[in-house]
């Protein structure tokens, strides 16, 4: 109970609280704003925890974090626009409940919901971790790599088609190769270009695939948003709706924190799952869809959960389990932080403001989504005439910023059109980013292994644990791969 | 889509070709030929030609089905042109007009683009309200240096 103590009065510092509100608010207003997600917000916002310590720093995009995932349901609900696509399973019953004009109770479900999923998984997280990491603290090389290509293989199989999630992947991998070798001094792929001997700066990166390729998207068309938010009356529903509803959120949580804590699977599958199995386990399953509290909770009570869910694996094996894990990773890896098994042995002075931070984070966001998601489904009709440049200025300018370096910029332009054009391919990008964190990790824990065996690869399947995980991969790609396929054999015959 | 996959294809294939043919000459590990600077990529751009000539593979039987034609919309190409050719000047730029003009210019013709119709006193005060707050924030706040031009 101490660390919990100690990581409170940390997070309950005046500065550390402001900045933890104002990433939660920031968070919310990002996420209800149709188009704009976590990531994108906090990919944007990395280049002002630069100059800050690592607590205030991570508090912040926490906070960002826990508000960009709940406030897609207010957006969801009032206009339709799932703001995003973690509430897009949230619109089915909430926009019904809207029409009938229970929009503003359809909210506070939401928020509760939101938040009481958010803390269940905050909590397992809390308990959970240090286990993870002591188990995880005997792992080598071959453990590593193993676990590099468990996480990406997971996010592979959740692509659309295994084989095009494969190639961005693999692409990745590519391109995390440029720069120094990682066990001789020796430069590859550099062009001669002294800028990245260091290999592709990480940030820049970041912000051009999650941002920048935003603007070139949003570019496409004027936008006529002539949508009106429905109106809110009364925010709270009656208590005897939450009281029956209590089971559920507890399942949902759960739901939620396990497959935030599987790499790959993010909070927009957590919902729909949630959301199936609230509607296949209801005594009236034919009220779903047609505007029930219990779709807009079991949605929004999931994807809330994901977030202590998915930063267990993040924290304890310094694997990133979706893009705004991987997002977050690579900020604590600018503070200088090596996310995995040792962060629990040796920098506990952050981890515990980290599990402080995602308890009261989930407090402030629901009294904030009560208080304020009128005004915030206000924001959230901005006009993309002054949105999209803000986000280009703030792309551009906070890329520069970090390194003062103006490659930097021209790196962030080039992920940028990388982003959107494999975008407008139907290629998803996000294994990019993981595989651009985890292609290091791959790389030295598969040749440190390779050294340590003599050249000989059997190391990789004889251990245990290597041996599991490296199967569970084969095996997803590859039950994927045959699901995919049986589909598109079916889509063909027609 | 059977099409571009195909092409998208053909380029990552070429891509794996130039990078693996790039690290012939790493030098090797002596009496460790798998553990050297050019096997790890070596192995990643054959994965790649793999998965490509796969997703080739699977998109012949495709050609023949009549899929809606997705063709490349011009008008939204050219917006997406101009944003590029806006940021890569805005880059260039900065250097020598400073970050106050650039990035007053810059919010000027992005949002002059997006508007529906155009009101310039609304793209005037939303490019100084916004170049403001990049200024305050980034400069005042974070004491990062921005490039100055001969004005500011």
């Amino acid at each position: 109970m101490d660390f919990i103590i100690y990581g409170l009065l940390e997070v309950f510092q005046p500065i550390n609280f402001i900045l933890m509100s104002i990433g939660v608010f920031a968070g919310i207003v990002f996420g209800a704003i149709p188009g704009l997600t976590a990531t994108l917000a906090i990919s944007l916002l990395i280049p002002f925890t630069f100059g800050m310590p690592p607590v205030p720093a991570l508090v912040l995009l926490l906070g960002i974090y826990c508000g960009g995932i709940y406030g897609g349901s207010i957006t969801a609900i009032l206009i339709r626009a799932p703001g995003t696509p973690a509430a897009a399973a949230t619109v089915l019953d909430g926009y019904p409940l809207a029409q009938k004009g229970l929009g503003g109770e359809a909210v506070g479900v939401a928020t509760i919901g939101s938040g009481i999923g958010g803390l269940i998984s905050a909590l397992i997280m809390i308990f959970l971790s240090p286990q993870i990491s002591k188990f995880a603290l005997e792992f080598s090389a071959p453990e590593y790599f193993a676990l590099a290509i468990f996480g990406l293989s997971v996010i592979f199989s959740i692509s659309d088609n295994v084989i095009k999630g494969m190639m961005t992947g693999l692409l990745g991998l590519l391109l995390a190769t440029v720069g120094m070798d990682p066990i001789m001094p020796l430069p590859r792929f550099t062009f001669g270009n002294l800028q990245l001997m260091t290999g592709l700066p990480l940030l820049p990166a970041v912000i051009g695939l999650f941002a920048l390729a935003e603007v070139f998207r949003m570019a496409e068309e004027i936008e006529l948003l002539d949508k009106t938010a429905a109106a809110i009356n009364r925010i709270v529903p009656e208590l005897r709706v939450f009281i029956d509803m209590i089971p559920l959120f507890i399942k949902s949580s759960l739901i939620g924190t396990f497959i935030g804590a599987l790499p790959g699977a993010g909070a927009n599958i957590a919902a729909f799952v949630s959301y199936n199995e609230a509607k296949r386990s209801s005594k009236n399953p034919e009220k779903f869809g047609t505007g029930c509290y219990e779709g807009v909770a079991a949605s929004e009570t999931a994807n809330n959960a994901v977030t202590g869910g998915a930063l267990i694996p993040m924290l304890t094996l310094g694997i990133p389990g979706d893009a705004v894990t991987a997002v977050l990773l690579s900020a604590l890896t600018i503070q200088g932080y090596q996310p995995g098994p040792l962060l629990f042995r040796d920098n506990m002075d952050i981890v515990y403001p980290i599990f402080a931070c995602m308890i009261l984070a989930n407090i402030i966001m629901v009294i904030m989504g009560l208080c304020g998601a009128k005004f915030v489904a206000r924001i959230a009709m901005v006009d993309k005439a002054y949105l999209m440049p803000s986000i280009a200025i703030f792309a551009i300018v906070g890329a520069f910023a970090a390194s003062g370096n103006i490659f930097d910029i021209w790196v962030t332009l080039f992920f940028g059109v990388l982003g959107y054009v494999l975008g407008k391919l139907k290629f998803d990008v996000s294994p990019i980013a993981l595989s651009i964190i985890l292609g290091p990790l791959a790389e030295t824990s598969l040749r440190k292994s390779l050294v340590f065996s003599k050249g000989d690869p059997s190391i990789l399947v004889t251990r245990p644990i290597s041996a599991v995980l490296l199967a569970l991969s084969v095996l997803s790609v590859v039950t994927t791969l045959i699901k995919q396929n049986r589909a598109r054999k079916k889509m063909l015959a027609k | 889509m059977a099409k571009s996959d195909i092409v998208t294809s053909v380029v990552f294939i070429i891509f794996s070709i130039i990078i693996y043919i790039g690290s012939l000459n790493f030098p090797e590990v002596p009496n460790n030929r798998i553990a050297g600077p050019a096997f790890y990529p070596q192995i990643i751009a054959i994965a790649l030609m793999l998965t490509s000539i796969a997703l080739i593979i699977q998109s012949v039987p495709k050609l023949k089905m009549k899929e809606e034609i997705e063709r490349l919309d011009k008008k939204k190409m050219i917006r997406v042109g101009i944003v590029l050719i806006a940021t890569i000047l805005y880059a260039v730029s900065m250097k020598v007009l400073g970050f106050v003009i650039a990035t007053l210019l810059y919010f000027g013709i992005l949002s002059a683009m997006m508007q529906k119709k155009l009101n310039v006193l609304q793209i005037i005060t939303g490019s100084v309200i916004i170049t403001g707050v990049v200024y305050a924030v980034f400069i005042m706040l974070l004491k990062a240096s921005l490039p100055r031009g001969i004005l500011f």
